[in-house]
């Protein structure tokens, strides 16, 4: 290779002067973006999704992906035949899919193959019960002597990689497939660079909606190259294919409400104060000007919040008009595709099921529709936890009714029984008590960990107990896990599980659950415990006051424990234990604040006084009177100036104040001056540096929050020269 | 003040309010990160107050992303907030660096992904960016560039009053070598070497021909060399052109790393005969003998360009940094056969060392005087773990342990009394090590007087390759009774022959030689005590001293790292601050616990030297 010149070097440096003002940098990104220079066409702003495999712009050859592979299970030849073995390489994937060491030839019974997500694992069931399961008894029920098995490929995490394992499962030489998949289909925003230039323009014309509509048309290529590559392969090869299209807990499930993201000038203020009306006039019984005030606030942020749309659902369900009802919650459902500011649960999205409905039948695959059956099922009622456990996966009656419907489609298509699904759902499998009580369980926790209202996590706590009262020492080593400072896995309770809970409960709550405060779940378990005569109450506290008493030790109000037990779920991004594969990193490494109050939880003493240690800022300018109000236990503690530098205050509050257990300290910030358009420029901004984009204003930000006990000594800083292992302290 | 209404109508204060005026020093932060171990440091009025590598809190092996959790630590071990921080220091200058991402560019007949990665690079958030939108800072950003960061990182802790300066690594910005002297608060470079010729690289290029880890395994080099002869030197002196001044060559048709995701070409392999060994795979005299080789050629280099600095700088004094800087085997030749009488290395010589010059360099350049003036006599800089929270964890548990509380001879005696029965101890206690070597605070401790020690040590507990050496800790004022040195030294950062009665073959290497840290009351008192009841006991005032971590892992930083790696590895015993525990008393489910992934960070590659 020819070298490059030592006098080019000098070039350079004097290029790298000019690049690198900030102008300069801003405008080799924008050159850049044009393809003028380099080639940012197909590249991610931000590439995670290769951690779980999810790739979202493969070659639609139809090719199989591994043609000596299933899954994580390998083919292997013996005596002339075929079969595969579960791959030691993919080891860290096992636990995701079904425990099954090895895929026997196909012989002469019928083979239908099970393909999906975490849906078709029976989540929460799994591996007790699963749908595989509950399908082949329902076929075995009726095959009238034809053998037949279901081989279980469903895969926990599953998404838009369901193309390549539909097509290397035919090598399992199936007589009928089904996939059941689409909760994990996702495409992120922030986009392909190649789109800033597109986003740019639409953005600045139809505001925050652009972002929503790029994302469900990326979503809408993805989804219908995935049923055209899985389906003309499956028709040419003659293969039947059913798709099931999933359906959502549109009854129950709540995301977390938040502020509307950047709205044009003076409509973000508009929109708080018609939220804040519509809220009132609801809990006042007034559904017609709610409802009214809620239609504004939707015509403002253009169905990309949920607020309004959930205050539209439930003034039609007070009304009786269920079929509106279900409009809005399904609007509500789809318009956090866009968002990358916080974890979404994950959820079928209308534009999916479109296409589903649409594509399909082009190759001759057949369709169950979920939303559809279920409406059927429930006669017209919006499904809830009746069918659900959480936002997407099922009850085992859910999954009965799923899998009779699923089971009368493979029957047909094997030619061997016309029966109807409703004849079907009592042959299907059905889970012991034990296994019904601990998925309740576990949804409870699931529910809690995704910020669900009380009572949804109270019903499954005392479903749980219902259904066998063996689950209250797992509930009670639970609540002792949750609360101790030392990792979980550590923890005596935590051994206690893993000695006495089944297969499934280690499964979940050992591998997947994060300690945290927990106050709304470790609350509704306490209830449910006590309707059941068991008291755990003192025990709780008690245990609470130990390891995270503030008589006892300072408590950094920032770190995850506590900062979760707030239900904002855009403030604790950065500081998850788990990043969210699905999400660009978090850009900060300090507390912002996206709604005009920051809640915080403590563990206090009654007529023991704390003090806090705030450092704290605005980020934009106030347009109120620049003042933060501090709120403990809802008693107006104080107010204070505060403007955009880092400014540091204790703040010592009286014991009287105070009550035993758990405490609230609210932030109240000033009411900023939203950006407007300038929000958007800031966005594209982000985008073209490569950064996560900020979509929503920010009320104030937080460096330190620090809790003590207020009757110790304030120790100053250390002079350097006494600090005991300083260097250089003469 | 804020009031609130009683029933009667009157006011009364609830909260007391008070804003906290900034702290009266002069504190400033340094920040190494991007290329490997990056790292955070505090200065307060000019004395070094923390350090610590980010790698030790995301647990990810040399992480290079910004030190976020390095950052918090420092506030909060000074009990500073936001609000007290003057000044931002950093240990690169990016637009220097920017000129030779661009000049990498235009490379003729790059390959275009490789452009596009240069493009990339350029494009995105630059380090001022960066730092103001993580930290939220929005103070002064000081930046230094790299040499010069390495550079105050050893002269300005040296307590040298003045000394040449040698710096000396893959690369920073431009220059991959830099000349120099400091005086006072004032630190002047007269010469550089610039990308890409490289020292550093053309020890990395033959570390990664080797099947090494370009970036992580160049120690292990140095290690295996004293097993071979310099058979090959003559055809690694191709790959380097000297001149007579402080400038050299490398040359270029033996090296990938411009354009490649390889440190060496074929040429290479052709030159010695060979093909690059495969990671993992035997190791063969061959391999050896061209390890011997350009150990042999790197001190020659860097021993005629210690000559050549001491022709323009005549002091006494001597101080190097930078990543070559660590090979502790050259430094002595320098040392020995140099003209230079006294010899400081910085114990964190590579890039996270740069955090610490940053923030000196910043510091001189605000006040006009030097951050401080005493030599560094320790680095233990970074978190300490408190009995409490060990406890705590400890008691949570059903696992089975001894408590020390209050009685810390008992303590000693039970360590003593299990390494003498042959058992390997983790020791974990007090403020964490800066810098790539543990020295008593994160360490894995066994009796040097065995010799299947080291065999055991390296197959069970490190998983490591069977070549590499251990090194001891002596008391200091008993090291010359067992090694050839006349003077302390704290930080492992010199070798020297092994001269003691007693067999010591677990720490003494092929050649004789050992990598020695002396000892004292003064910087680590428990350490000592051990050392001395150890002597006590058996005559014998040293022990095996190695890092707390297993292969591919950190050091250890809290108890519950101590307690993984401690379940993970074969280590038989240990003592985390007042407690101790065997194997026996491990939970069964502690094996899950230990297996969890970190997230986070952002690994190096060990291919080819991150150059972006």
């Amino acid at each position: 290779m020819q070298q490059v010149s030592e006098l080019l070097k000098s070039f350079a440096n004097r290029l790298a002067q000019h690049v690198s003002s900030k102008d300069g940098l801003q405008a080799l990104r924008l050159l850049r973006l044009t393809n003028l220079i380099g080639n940012s066409s197909a590249k991610p702003v931000e590439s995670s999704l290769d951690d779980i495999g999810h790739s979202s712009r493969k070659a639609s050859d139809g090719s199989t992906a591994a043609p000596n592979r299933v899954g994580i299970w390998e083919k292997k030849q013996e005596n002339g035949e075929t079969y595969f073995v579960r791959s030691k390489d993919k080891l860290e994937e096992w636990n995701y899919w079904a425990n099954l060491g090895r895929i026997e030839p196909k012989g002469t019974k019928k083979r239908v193959v099970l393909i999906g997500e975490s849906v078709a694992r029976g989540y929460l069931y799994d591996p007790q019960f699963t749908c595989a399961m509950a399908l082949e008894t329902i076929l075995k029920s009726q095959a009238d002597g034809a053998e037949i098995e279901v081989i279980d490929l469903a895969r926990t995490n599953l998404g838009l990689e369901v193309r390549e394992l539909a097509i290397d499962a035919l090598q399992l030489e199936p007589d009928a497939v089904i996939i059941f998949s689409g909760n994990n289909w996702r495409c992120v925003f922030p986009p392909s660079a190649a789109d800033i230039p597109k986003i740019d323009v639409a953005l600045r014309a139809q505001g925050m909606a652009a972002t929503k509509q790029y994302v469900e048309t990326m979503l809408k290529d993805e989804v219908t190259r995935i049923v055209h590559d899985v389906g003309l392969t499956y028709k040419e090869r003659g293969v039947p294919l059913l798709w099931i299209i999933p359906e959502f807990n549109l009854g129950d499930w709540r995301d977390p409400l938040t502020n509307a993201p950047h709205l044009p000038a003076g409509a973000n203020l508009e929109w708080i104060n018609l939220w804040q009306d519509a809220q009132h006039a609801f809990q006042d019984g007034d559904c017609e000007t709610a409802a009214a005030l809620a239609r504004r606030m939707v015509e403002l942020d253009q169905e990309v919040n949920v607020a309004g749309l959930y205050i539209l659902a439930d003034c039609s369900a007070q009304l009786g008009d269920m079929d509106s009802a279900r409009r809005y919650r399904e609007l509500a459902r789809d318009s956090v595709i866009w968002d990358s500011s916080k974890s979404a649960a994950p959820r079928t999205y209308s534009v999916a099921q479109q296409v589903l409905r649409d594509e399909a039948p082009k190759y001759d695959g057949q369709i169950l529709d979920m939303p559809r059956l279920f409406k059927e099922y429930l006669k017209g009622a919006l499904p809830d936890r009746q069918l659900f456990l959480d936002y997407c996966h099922m009850t085992s009656e859910g999954i009965q009714v799923t899998m009779a419907a699923a089971a009368s489609c493979i029957l047909k298509q094997l030619a061997l029984k016309d029966v109807a699904w409703t004849r079907l759902i009592g042959q299907a499998a059905s889970p012991s008590h034990e296994v019904e009580a601990e998925a309740a369980f576990l949804a409870a926790i699931h529910s809690a960990h995704w910020w669900q209202p009380y009572d949804v996590i109270h019903s499954f706590c005392a479903r749980a107990l219902q259904q066998s009262r063996h689950i209250a020492k797992i509930m009670t080593c639970f609540v002792d896990m949750q609360t101790r400072r030392t990792p979980m896995l550590m923890c005596r309770s935590a051994e206690q599980i893993s000695v006495s809970g089944s297969p499934l409960i280690q499964h979940y709550l050992l591998r997947y659950n994060n300690q945290q405060l927990d106050r709304m779940l470790l609350d509704a378990v306490l209830h449910a415990l006590k309707d059941a005569g068991i008291e755990a109450r003192e025990q709780l506290d008690s245990l609470r006051k130990t390891e995270y008493g503030v008589a006892g030790r300072d408590i950094d109000l920032l770190d995850y424990y506590h900062c979760s037990a707030a239900l904002q779920p855009q403030e604790v991004m950065w500081v998850l234990p788990k990043r969210d594969v699905f999400l660009p990193q978090e850009r900060h490494h300090y507390y912002k604040a996206y709604w005009c109050e920051s809640k915080f939880v403590f563990v206090g003493e009654a007529d023991c006084p704390v003090r806090f240690q705030l450092t704290f800022r605005l980020h934009y300018p106030s347009l109120t009177d620049p003042k933060v109000t501090l709120r403990v236990n809802a008693v107006n503690v104080g107010t204070v100036e505060v403007n955009r530098e880092w400014a540091t205050w204790n703040i010592t509050v009286p014991g009287r104040v105070l009550k035993d257990g758990l405490n609230d300290i609210v932030v109240e910030w000033p009411m900023p001056d939203f950006p407007g358009m300038q929000g958007y420029d800031d966005v594209l901004n982000d985008l073209t540096e490569g950064n996560k984009p900020e979509f929503f204003c920010i009320f104030g930000e937080i460096h330190t929050f620090v809790v003590s006990n207020g009757q110790k000594a304030v120790v100053s800083a250390h002079e350097p020269h006494q600090v005991l292992s300083a260097i250089g302290a003469d | 003040m804020p009031t609130q209404k009683n029933s009667n109508g009157s006011s009364q204060p609830i909260a007391k309010f008070e804003r906290l005026a900034k702290r009266p020093h002069l504190n400033i932060v340094g920040i190494s990160a991007g290329y490997h171990d990056s790292a955070c440091c505090l200065l307060q009025d000019g004395v070094l107050v923390a350090a610590v590598q980010e790698e030790r809190f995301t647990r990810v092996k040399n992480d290079k992303s910004f030190p976020r959790k390095a950052f918090r630590y420092c506030l909060e071990q000074a009990g500073l907030t936001m609000a007290d921080i003057d000044c931002i220091a950093y240990y690169e200058d990016p637009y220097m660096k920017l000129g030779r991402q661009i000049w990498m560019g235009m490379i003729p007949d790059l390959p275009s992904e490789r452009r596009e990665g240069i493009l990339d690079r350029i494009v995105k958030s630059q380090p001022e960016q960066i730092i103001r939108r993580l930290f939220g800072f929005n103070g002064p950003i000081e930046f230094v560039d790299h040499h010069l960061s390495h550079a105050a990182s050893s002269f300005f802790y040296s307590g040298f009053d003045e000394a040449a300066i040698l710096t000396v690594d893959g690369v920073g910005d431009w220059p991959t070598t830099s000349y120099g002297w400091g005086k006072g608060s004032h630190i002047e470079r007269f010469e550089q070497v610039d990308f890409p010729d490289s020292l550093g690289f053309f020890y990395s290029a033959i570390t990664g021909y080797l099947g090494f880890e370009v970036n992580e395994g160049e120690y292990k080099v140095m290690g295996l060399a004293p097993y071979g002869e310099p058979v090959y030197a003559d055809q690694i002196r191709n790959l380097i052109e000297v001149s007579s001044d402080g400038q050299y060559r490398l040359n270029m048709k033996y090296f990938a790393f411009l354009s490649e995701d390889s440190m060496f070409t074929q040429e290479l392999s052709t030159l010695l005969g060979e093909p690059p060994r495969e990671p993992e795979s035997e190791l063969r005299q061959f391999h050896m003998d061209v390890a011997r080789s350009v150990q042999a050629v790197l001190e020659e280099v860097l021993l005629a360009k210690v000559r050549y600095l001491h022709s323009k700088v005549p002091s006494e004094n001597l101080c190097m940094a930078g990543g070559v800087a660590l090979n502790v085997v050259a430094n002595g030749r320098c040392l020995r056969e140099g003209p230079f009488k006294r010899l400081f290395v910085q114990p964190a010589a590579g890039d996270a060392g740069g955090s610490v010059g940053a923030a000196a360099m910043a510091h001189a350049r605000i006040t006009g005087k030097p951050p401080y003036r005493k030599k560094l006599d320790h680095v233990y800089l970074g978190p300490e773990n408190t009995s409490e929270d060990a406890y705590n964890i400890l008691s949570t548990s059903s696992a089975k342990f001894q408590d020390f509380r209050g009685k810390e001879e008992e303590l000693i005696r039970y360590t003593v009394d299990r390494l003498i029965e042959g058992k390997v101890v983790g020791w974990s206690h007090g403020r964490m090590e800066f810098g790539p070597r543990s020295l008593g605070a994160r360490s894995i401790l066994a009796d040097p007087r065995r010799p299947e020690m080291r065999d055991r040590i390296n197959a069970l507990v490190k998983m490591r390759e069977s070549f590499r050496p251990f090194a001891p800790a002596v008391l200091e004022s008993k090291a010359h009774e067992h090694f050839d040195l006349d003077h302390a030294s704290p930080f492992m950062l010199e070798t020297c022959q092994v001269i003691s009665p007693i067999d010591l073959s677990a720490i003494t290497h092929i050649d004789g030689s050992a990598r020695v840290q002396t000892v004292t009351h003064e910087t680590n008192p428990r350490f000592a005590r051990l050392l001395e009841e150890f002597n006590r006991r058996t005559g014998c005032p040293i022990l095996l001293n190695t890092s707390f971590n297993m292969r591919g892992e950190p050091i250890v930083c809290t108890t519950v790292d101590a307690i993984m790696c401690f379940v993970r590895s074969q280590i038989d015993v240990l003592v985390v601050e007042d407690f101790a525990m065997e194997r026996a008393g491990i939970p069964a489910l502690w094996d899950l616990q230990a297996t969890e992934k970190p997230t986070g960070g952002e690994a190096v590659g060990h291919l080819v030297y991150t150059l972006l």
